[in-house]
């Protein structure tokens, strides 16, 4: 098996490091765009059961509109870095209850959410820098700024409440695969599928506190055009 | 549109040598699954109803036949199979009475699917990318797998069956290793009606979705 993984391993180094060739070397190596879409937050719950008293907390996201700028360099036919900012915005409700037989203590708050990343990614190309459809996939790591503000529709009963206000900053990991197609003049239409995985400040202001990382999915579109 | 380009892209390109044998291949995947989760909540100034469920990722097996039509595009017939622990969770809670129930539950699904598969590289080349796409015959079956916890509410009895149609997508990879024999690796998500939410109380909304990460052999015939 560790022979297959090293074969495999010489097999993409060898066809992702060949070098650009004269003509694209000199220009075109520089690319800018940008792309709108849509972004999922993951949802989190939990329950602790303690018969015959329970509590359980979850959060529920709504899709939210998704923003993203991108600079990059093709540094070989097959590979290109890339510096990107990404936004986006979406409801969140958040759940939290304490359940006995004799009645139940609940907060209900609709917030509002707002990320912003600033990301560097390595992109692997499977078609050559001159091809017309060139599918890639991406990593790369990065900021990610999360802030979050309690809308006035609230609902409960005897139960400590979220902070009207939550704000985090931490490191993300983004994974993405998309598409390149060229049209002429430089210009290049781009799908974008990413996942961006980071620790959760929305689980933790739950009670019971949730454990799952957040995940933020983005499917985007735009233009990129070679400069 | 751009499917649609694609699709015209691949239709349009004439056939490669190497495409006149080994156009037959058969192979056979294994991985995890991973089902999506549900909840959700009512509530009113003094009353609350929360329910959810939380799946365990499970094992994934994938076996297929399939037939490379032209250099970048094959047809594929699937049949594929996971099993996934759950736990459900309802409650309620009033002003003066309350109830739950915890429930540990196994799943399991069978699926038939045909795929169309969308290559970025022609047949002969050693790395080649792929969409999929394709339509999806599933069986889901749930049965107790642990006595529920319960207060004031009652747990569902029965076990949960549900035949219906789903729609999968899947990307993936074939890495030659040898003339007949490839490496491939995919991602997939097959969408559904989702049969466990509805045993909710209250009724959950989404669908199931069942994302597999799979990786296996083929061999070239």
């Amino acid at each position: 098996m560790t022979r297959v993984f090293f074969v495999l391993a010489i097999v993409v180094c060898g066809v992702v490091v060949r070098p650009l060739p004269a003509t694209a070397a000199e220009s075109d190596r520089l690319y800018a765009g940008g792309l709108v879409g849509i972004s999922t937050l993951s949802a989190d719950a939990r329950t602790v059961v303690s018969s015959p008293n329970v509590s359980v907390s979850l959060y529920k996201p709504e899709n939210g509109a998704a923003v993203s700028g991108v600079v990059g360099v093709h540094l070989y036919r097959f590979v290109s870095i890339q510096a990107n900012y990404i936004g986006n915005r979406n409801r969140v409700t958040l759940v939290s209850a304490v359940i006995s037989p004799s009645g139940g203590h609940f907060d209900e708050q609709a917030r509002s959410t707002a990320q912003h990343a600033l990301v560097g990614d390595v992109l692997i190309y499977v078609r050559a820098l001159e091809s017309v459809v060139r599918p890639y996939f991406s990593v790369g790591v990065g900021v990610v700024r999360f802030e979050s503000d309690q809308l006035p529709l609230a609902l409960g009963s005897d139960l400590e409440p979220a902070p009207e206000h939550i704000a985090s900053t931490r490191a993300g990991l983004r994974v993405a695969v998309g598409i390149d197609v060229t049209f002429g003049g430089g210009w290049s239409f781009r799908y974008s599928f990413s996942d961006a995985m980071s620790r959760n400040p929305v689980s933790s202001q739950l009670s019971p506190r949730g454990q799952r990382s957040l995940a933020n999915f983005q499917s985007l579109f735009g233009l990129v055009r070679r400069l | 549109m751009l499917l649609l380009a694609l699709f015209v892209w691949c239709g349009s390109v004439t056939e490669a040598p190497a495409q006149n044998d080994q156009r037959v291949y058969a192979g056979a995947l294994v991985g995890v699954s991973a089902l999506s989760a549900d909840g959700r909540s009512t509530t009113s100034p003094s009353a609350l109803a929360v329910s959810l469920y939380t799946p365990k990722n499970g094992p994934a097996l994938n076996v297929f036949g399939g037939f490379h039509l032209k250099p970048y595009f094959s047809l594929q017939a699937n049949y594929m199979w996971n099993r996934n622990d759950l736990a459900l969770f309802s409650s309620f809670a009033t002003e003066d009475s309350g109830g739950f129930y915890e429930q540990g539950r196994r799943s399991s699904q069978h699926a038939v699917v045909i795929d169309a598969l969308v290559y970025f590289r022609r047949v002969e080349s050693s790395i080649r990318p792929y969409l999929g796409t394709g339509l999806s015959v599933l069986r889901f079956t749930s049965d107790i797998e642990t006595q529920a916890v319960s207060s004031g509410l009652d747990a569902p009895r029965h076990p949960i069956i549900s035949t219906g149609i789903g729609l999968r997508s899947a990307v993936g990879v074939d890495i030659n290793l040898s003339r007949r024999l490839s490496v491939r690796y995919s991602f997939s998500e097959t969408i559904s009606r989702n049969p466990i939410s509805p045993s909710l109380m209250p009724p959950g909304e989404r669908r199931l979705a069942n994302f597999q990460n799979l990786v296996g052999l083929i061999a070239r015939f």
